[in-house]
């Protein structure tokens, strides 16, 4: 009979002799056969104290606690940390909250992150030199609901005015015109406005048109203005809409690969057919920094039309024009002191040879301020090939 | 040593040994020496042996060498699709494509669906089934990014009467997965409709084999909505991409990969190619109830979004998205992203739709 604290056997070698031992001949040792019966019980609790865990484990993954699953947490704004919300929020103005709409977190994204928000729209933006993304919703009812109205606000920070221009204008659809005022080039589609202010380009996305939320996202589309700084309207306006008098909604501006050539970046391109129409004529302006860059870069715009044509004569100043093989329409370009003018796809050489005289013309009535910020960006010259993806003449 | 130990332990010798002694002595060392000779081998040959074990390259016999941590480390388990995929059985005797118009989005559904053959072609009683929505964005449905709660519901609903045993509705969103299921309302539609949600966690991630995919041939993949299930059925709305041009069914089976998978924007024809290889349906369901016509993916403006009242089912997502393209986003004039034509040189499907049987209705 086993009595607790007791040892029942022990065996123990005391000399060595015979074992074949190699470093300790004749050492004691202790060769344990039995137990004791407390460590039974210890065993024995041991194991259902695992055997407890285990069960817990499993109830609880069973059973999780809901506030796992309650996503007002993460889709609301956190009250505190005031500092780091405001260096978070970029250039969202604060308070956007208002009526019955409630702030939720923001999301900041890089360049590189950009997909996250955004994935296959986020090589349009790149193709645009974007630094950063802001976005918040604002939502009218509980959190996570599906149907709760809400707005989607999205800043994205473009670097350059022109640059947000490009964006703006490359997202709108076609037909639709945008309303320029105080630095502002923005428009209004229903359940969303859009907008280029300074270097940013911001979209306010409405889930519907019910009253509540056109008259949120037309508050919005005011806080912005006010909030947001502006910038005068890049250079390329004053020659399209100041000197040839065509509407600020027809002038965009191409970072990469205009006309689809690879040289072609830096471009500043008017519209000159109605939506409506089947043709598709446009005049183009590029600035650069000296008349024998220009002169070098205009041969390059004739080569490039010369491609997709065939030549179809000159000019009264000598200018060659291409007609294309497929449209039959006809497109030239020229430099102008250090600025390369262009058009393309005229639906005659008369016409093609008129407008470039009008451009060349605006070029020489460019008042002495807006020649002077007429200047090539130093990335879209530096490497007019390498943001290509989701070219920005998509659409 | 222990000579020394045990001489101490007895009393000091007295006299000269005698010769018996002596050869006793002798023998006892001789033995000693026999003995110490055969551990030192032994010992010696332990040594070589564990030497050889973790110096020897790693590519000779039991060598155990392992210099950059690698052979350590616990092997991916590669998972594989079944073979075939989740197809059923061809039968000629029915539509390759069904297309149903209308309002009624369950009639609707039915309709296609009994075009191609019915409900009980592809889903039998007990089967586990996967639905693929497109819930990539965390945008309202009615801005035509994702897949339509209502179109979700008719097919949850569809396949329970067919006898599934459970069915299960997965997306890997990259944005907030929470916030994607729950602004697109594929959350409500799934939790009402009685199907089991399935968001991404990092768990439910394994290595999936696509052997012959350019670009996938081993790559992450939402698994755990696949452990078991045996039919898979892709429901995608229809938009306009501003990278591939347009998203349809193939490239709905983008939402199952893991990893960095925005690298593959590089090559995005490619990869959709690749797509029509890993996963073979068991049928598809193109949601044209709405279709974003442009500004895709991503959407944003309702006015980028207009009414198509049409829902396509087929076997075939080539020729489904095919239809798509020239009916329904109405590019009949433009060529077919180059997605189609690499797909359709591995034979995954067939891309011009005119030359599949094609059952069209109205309903109501």
């Amino acid at each position: 009979m086993l009595r607790r604290g007791t040892v029942a056997k022990r065996v123990e070698s005391r000399s060595g002799v015979g074992e074949g031992r190699v470093f300790i001949k004749d050492g004691f040792r202790s060769y344990r056969r039995t137990y004791r019966v407390g460590e039974v019980y210890w065993g024995i609790g041991t194991g259902v104290a695992l055997l407890g865990i285990v069960g817990w484990v499993t109830w609880k993954g069973a059973h999780p606690d809901p506030s796992l699953f309650d996503m007002s947490a993460a889709l609301q704004a956190d009250p505190g940390s005031s500092s780091a919300a405001a260096s978070a929020r970029g250039p969202l103005p604060a308070g956007l909250a208002a009526g019955g709409f409630r702030e939720g977190k923001v999301g900041e994204y890089s360049a590189d992150d950009l997909y996250v928000k955004i994935n296959g729209r986020a090589g349009f933006f790149q193709s645009f030199g974007v630094k950063s993304l802001h976005a918040v919703t604002l939502e009218a009812g509980p959190a996570s609901e599906a149907n709760a109205s809400s707005i989607d606000i999205e800043v994205y920070d473009l670097g350059e005015s022109r640059n947000a221009i490009g964006a703006y204008n490359g997202e709108r659809p076609p037909g639709i015109e945008s309303l320029v005022s105080d630095g502002s080039t923005f428009h209004f589609d229903r359940n969303a406005a859009f907008l280029a202010r300074g270097a940013y380009y911001i979209r306010f996305i409405g889930s519907d048109e019910s009253e509540a939320v056109v008259a949120e996202v037309q508050r919005l589309l005011e806080l912005f203005r006010r909030e947001i700084a502006g910038a005068a309207l890049p250079w390329a306006f004053s020659l399209f809409v100041d000197q040839l008098k065509l509407s600020p909604s027809a002038v965009t501006y191409v970072k990469n690969n205009a006309f689809s050539f690879g040289f072609a970046g830096d471009v500043y391109k008017a519209t000159l057919s109605a939506a409506d129409s089947t043709e598709d004529m446009e005049a183009f302006v590029v600035a650069r920094a000296d008349a024998e860059s220009a002169g070098a870069l205009a041969r390059q715009y004739q080569e490039g039309f010369g491609s997709v044509g065939v030549p179809s004569g000159k000019t009264r100043a000598g200018v060659p024009l291409s007609k294309d093989e497929y449209l039959g329409t006809f497109s030239g370009a020229l430099a102008t002191e250090r600025w390369v003018v262009g058009v393309r796809g005229a639906p005659s050489a008369e016409r093609a040879q008129e407008i470039l005289e009008s451009l060349s013309t605006g070029i020489g009535a460019l008042p002495p301020e807006v020649r002077a910020r007429a200047l090539p960006s130093a990335d879209a010259t530096e490497t007019p090939q390498a943001e290509s993806a989701g070219g920005s003449d998509e659409h | 040593m222990s000579t020394e130990r045990r001489g101490s332990r007895h009393a000091p010798p007295v006299g000269a040994p005698s010769p018996e002694d002596l050869e006793q002595q002798r023998q006892h060392q001789l033995l000693e020496r026999r003995t110490l000779l055969k551990q030192a081998v032994g010992v010696g040959g332990a040594c070589a042996a564990a030497g050889w074990l973790s110096l020897a390259p790693a590519g000779w016999p039991l060598s155990l060498r392992d210099a950059d941590g690698e052979r350590g480390k616990p092997r991916a388990t590669v998972r594989q699709l079944p073979p075939g995929g989740f197809v059923v059985p061809d039968a000629p005797s029915v539509a390759d494509l069904g297309v149903a118009h209308g309002s009624n989005i369950s009639a609707m559904l039915r309709a296609a669906v009994d075009a191609v053959g019915g409900i009980g072609r592809f889903i039998q009683r007990g089967d586990v089934v996967v639905i693929k929505p497109n819930v990539a964005f965390e945008r309202p449905a009615a801005l035509g990014a994702t897949t339509n709660p209502d179109v979700l519901v008719a097919l949850v609903e569809l396949v329970r009467e067919a006898g599934a045993s459970e069915i299960r509705v997965a997306d890997n969103p990259i944005e907030s997965p929470e916030s994607c299921f729950a602004r697109s309302g594929i959350q409500a539609a799934a939790e009402s409709s009685g199907a089991r949600l399935y968001l991404p966690e990092p768990h439910q991630f394994e290595l999936l084999g696509t052997p012959g995919a350019t670009w996938i041939e081993r790559w992450p993949f939402f698994w755990g909505p696949f452990e078991g299930a045996n039919k898979v059925i892709g429901v995608s709305p229809i938009k306009d991409h501003n990278l591939c041009r347009a998203s349809m069914t193939t490239k709905n089976w983008y939402g199952l990969l893991g990893g960095r998978r925005n690298q593959f924007h590089q090559d995005i024809h490619g990869i959709v190619a690749d797509l029509a290889l890993m996963l073979r349906p068991t049928f598809v369901v193109l949601d044209a109830t709405r279709v974003l016509f442009r500004s895709g993916p991503t959407g944003g403006s309702l006015s980028d979004v207009r009414p198509g009242h049409t829902l396509v089912v087929s076997r075939d997502s080539l020729a489904a998205d095919a239809y798509g393209w020239d009916q329904l986003l109405e590019r009949k004039g433009e060529a077919l992203p180059d997605y189609f034509n690499q797909a359709a040189a591995r034979k995954l499907g067939q891309p011009d739709w005119r030359k599949v049987v094609l059952s069209e209705v109205n309903v109501g």
